[in-house]
Formats: structure tokens, sequence, C-alpha cells
């Protein structure tokens, strides 16, 4: 394997644990929450 | 015209461009709060190559590629810095995200402290912080040394110019403009990379066509199928590259680059921003493989950083180099205008605010207190761009060495109570404060002191600090854990909690 295969291979795997772990909190929560910015704090 | 004349155009419109940004940033910034997070203002592509450029900073143009340029193809494992960095911002964005929107946190030892309800917990990492300023000054030596190379300008005035400009745009818009100059450096950057990334597929300056053409052209042991060299520490044999890549997954540590995410809307724009904060990053990450094509075309250089700028004046006219100088230097200034707004804030708000002013029995959310701290802010500001600029009037010998004390520092003290305190909900106060005790002195013992020249310490671990703080980092997680059991949760309910129904109530809360 030479060098470059081997870093697009790497590359290629973190895309994959990307939209694995962006899936996965996205079924987690679905409600987006925004900053409330007068007050500091958050709401959804 | 000649490289040096476009150089002085762009750089007067890039000067321009900065100083505009730097008065809307003026428009936007309203209090404490706004001045040093933005917090809530921007969508996620934006801050994405906000991000991207913050990472990047002088190295992915200069010492990265001067790196691929001595060790050949082995030297690109270099860009695994960049998804390392970004895996581990993903792991943690939308708690830290969502749990320093709602302590209303202004740094990431604040955040910390705020976390664990741990003073401190928060002033011993902003001690740490104030290290990064070593940071800001290797930026700055960047900095001039392209100004002499490609403008003929002295390094000192190189270096006050640089400067310069980043405090006027900085102490007059805070994290508006640190955000927004940002996006456009990052834009630039990706510019540049796409044309070092075509001249290496096609093979710009070697004999044949393509990735194999440049790889023919170099000598054995630099050529594509060797992965290591015993004698480089960076790649002394897989595991050093593989703690390449581990120590950055801690950068989400740094308080310039972790405080990012309090400036994104809301947490739907994550998937955005990592999206497009990938993408731009792997790019402008490949642009290490320029220092490959420059050591393939046999350039001469006075030293192995200068790989990209003699590519540029090798390859194309001179209006190219003038466009580099000015993409370079918007990777330098990208970097430091965060780290020092991230400096400036340890005293304005993490000692001032939220250490002092309770100390002394007063209430941090007095609206005096806000504007005393804004006005510490700006005037911190400008004080550590003094202190950078006369610290490296003449280069430390020990600069890169002090540089890690801050980086390696923060990465190894932190990440424990970061990590494990966002992703668990067992972690205490108490085995937050010993895990970054670990953390750092581990960091401190393997690397600081060998390279202090206080001992001769164990190879590689003496001489490679991302390796070190790789392991600095696995102890602060481990420690935290372990030293968890010791004491109890500050919370019942985690503040980093995200689900529909902890937001549905603190938004009750809110109202």
């Amino acid at each position: 394997m030479t060098v470059p295969i081997a870093l697009l291979s790497m590359t290629i795997g973190y895309f994959i644990v990307m939209a694995a772990w962006l899936y996965r909190e996205a079924r987690l929560d679905d409600v987006d929450i925004t900053v409330h910015r007068d007050e500091g704090r958050s709401k959804p | 015209m000649t490289a040096t004349g476009w150089g002085w155009l762009f750089l007067v419109a890039y000067v321009l461009m900065m100083l505009g940004i730097g008065i809307v940033g003026m428009r936007k910034t309203t209090d404490a709060d706004s001045f040093a997070t933005a917090r809530g203002a921007y969508r996620g592509p934006l801050l994405a190559l906000a991000y991207m450029a913050t990472i990047g900073s002088g190295a992915t143009f200069m010492g990265n590629s001067g790196i691929s340029y001595e060790a050949g193809f082995k030297g690109t494992y270099i860009m695994l810095s960049f998804t390392g960095a970004l895996l581990g911002s993903l792991f943690v964005a939308r708690r830290l995200k969502f749990a320093g929107d709602r302590m209303g946190s202004l740094t990431i030892p604040d955040f910390l402290g705020d976390l664990f309800r741990s003073p401190i917990l928060r002033v011993a990492l902003g001690v740490v912080s104030i290290f990064l300023i070593y940071y800001v000054m290797a930026q700055l030596v960047a900095a001039g040394q392209l100004f002499e190379t490609l403008l003929r300008v002295p390094y000192k005035y190189g270096i006050t110019a640089a400067m310069v400009l980043i405090l006027i745009y900085m102490v007059i818009g805070g994290s508006h403009s640190d955000i927004i100059t940002d996006a456009v450096q990052g834009f630039l950057m990706l510019v540049v990379a796409a044309f070092v990334l075509i001249a290496f597929l096609v093979g710009l300056g070697v004999d044949g066509v393509g990735p194999a053409a440049v790889n023919a052209a170099l000598p054995e042991q630099q050529r594509w199928h060797v992965h290591t060299d015993p004698n480089n520490p960076l790649f002394a044999n897989w595991w050093t590259i593989a703690l390449l890549f581990g120590a950055h997954l801690g950068f989400v540590c740094l308080p310039h680059v972790g405080n990012k995410f309090w400036a994104m809307r809301g947490t739907s724009e994550i998937r955005r921003f990592f999206v497009l904060a990938s993408m731009s990053g792997v790019l402008v990450s490949l642009m290490t493989f320029g220092g490959v094509l420059a050591r393939a075309m046999g350039l001469d250089l006075a030293a192995p950083d200068r790989a990209i700028p003699g590519l540029f004046l090798e390859l194309l006219p001179g209006w190219a180099a003038g466009l580099l100088l000015v993409t370079i230097l918007s990777a330098i200034v990208s970097t430091s205008d965060g780290l020092m707004m991230s400096i400036s804030q340890i005293f304005a708000n993490d000692l001032y605010r939220k250490t002092w002013v309770p100390w002394r029995g007063q209430d941090p959310r007095d609206p005096r207190v806000d504007r005393r701290s804004l006005l510490i802010g700006r005037v911190t500001m400008a004080l550590v761009g003094g202190v950078a600029v006369a610290g490296v009037w003449t280069p430390p010998e020990l600069l890169s060495v002090l540089q890690w004390v801050g980086i390696g520092g923060i990465i190894s003290a932190a990440a424990g109570p970061l990590f494990v305190g966002l992703l668990w909900r067992g972690a205490t106060p108490i085995g937050a404060l010993l895990s970054a005790l670990s953390g750092f002195g581990f960091f401190a013992g393997l690397h600081l002191g060998p390279q202090f020249g206080l001992y001769a310490g164990i190879s590689p671990w003496n001489a490679n600090p991302f390796s070190t703080a790789a392991v600095g980092m696995v102890v602060s997680v481990v420690a935290c854990v372990l030293f968890s059991r010791l004491g109890t949760p500050s919370s019942t309910r985690h503040p980093a909690t995200v689900s529909s129904t902890g937001a549905s109530a603190e938004h009750e809360n809110a109202s």
C-alpha cells in the first residue's frame, strides 16, 4: 500500500464515522436548539 | 509587473477588506458576550470556513509542506492533523454548543469551570492558556519571514505591520471580526490548495505526467511505498503516526478553536458545519503534497518551509505569487486573531469577571461588570499584541518549545474534563481537576522537561510533541474516569443533556 492510498482510506474512514455520528445525533434530537441572544440562553 | 509588485497590490486590497470587516464587526458588538463569542450569530457554512482557517494556521502553508519537502511522501501523514482535529470536534460539538450557550460560557477554561462548578479548574486552565501567546509569536515569526521573502520588507517591520492589522480589526470588532475575516481567509486558502493539488496530480514541473511521475523523481527513501523513518521522530513508526492523529483529536480543547461553536446560530447547523468543514479541511490539508512536488522538482530552497512559495514562484506568473502572499498571511492572521481573543478573554472573563468579581462579593452579571470586562478584553488584546511583537523582535531560541507548553499543555490538561465531562454523566469536579493535573504533568515530564534541557528523556517522546500530547490526552481521559469515583457529580441534571424533552424544559425555564 502506498502513502496516498493509506491516506485516502483513512479519509474515507473519517467521512464514514462523521456521517454515522451525525446520523446518530440527529436521531437522538430532532429539536433545533437556537440561541436566545438577548439573554445568552438557549431555547428550541 | 513583478511578483513583489503584485504582492503589494493584493496586500493593499486585503488590508482594506480586513478593515472593512472590522467596522462591520464593531457594529455587531454590543456587549462582552458578543465581543468574546459572537454568540448565535452565524450559520454553519460560514463558521465551517472560519473553523478550517483557524485550525489551518501558517503551518499548513509553511511548516507542513516543509515537513513533506524534507521527508517525502511519508511527510504527508501530517495531513492527519486536520481529520484528527475535526473528528475530536465532532464528538463534542453539539453538547459543547448547547451547554456553553446555556451557561453563557465565554472560553473553554470558563466552560469547564462552569460545567464542573470549579473556579480552581477555570483558573488553572486559564493560566496554562496564557502560554498560547507563544503560539501567536510563532505565527508572527512566520509573517515576518513572509514579508521579507516576498515583499523585501525587513522582518521587524513585517511583524509590526501584521500585528497592527490584527489589532485594528480585532479590538474594534472582536469575535465578529474574527469569524468573518477567518471565513474570507478560509476561502482564499481553498483557492491556493486547489492549485497545489492540481499541480501535484498533473505532475507540473517534473518529467512525465501524474503523481507517478512525481514519485519517480524522488529519492528512494522519500517515495510513496516508504511509510516510516526511524530517524525522523514524527514518522519513526506507525505508533507515532497514529499519535500524530490522536493529538489533534484534542484540538477542540484549545480556547480559540472550541469557542467557535458558540457563534453558531443553532444546533441544527452542526450537520452542515461538519460536512463543509470536513471537505474544505481535507482539501486544504492536501496542500502538504506541494512539499513533495517541490522536492520532486528539485527546488533548491533556503529553508524547507519555503516549499509552497518556491513552487508558486517557479510555476506561476507574478500575480499568483502575490495572491499566495496574501493567502499565507491570511492563514497566519486567522489563527493569531482567534488566539489573541482567547488570551484576552482569559483576563477579562475567566480571571476578572468569573473569579475576581465573585471573590469580592459582587455580581458578575452586573452591567457595570460587563462594560468593564469588555474594556479589559480590548485593552488586554492590545497588550498581548505588544508583548507578542516584543517577544519575537529577536525570535527566542525555545519558541517552538514554549509554543507547545500552551498547545500540548491545554490538550493534555483539558481533554479529560472536556470529553469525559460532556460525554459521561458520572464526571465529578475532583475527577476533572486531578485529570487536568495528571495530563499536564505527564506531558510536562515526558516532553517539556527534556526540551528545556533538564534531562535527556525518552525517545521519541522527548522530541515529538504530538505523541506526548496524545498520550497526555489519554492519561487525562482515563484519570478523569478513575478519579471521578472520588466525588459526586456537580449536578443531577447534566447541563449538556441534549434531548427534545431537555430542550423543551429549558425553553419553559427561559420563558
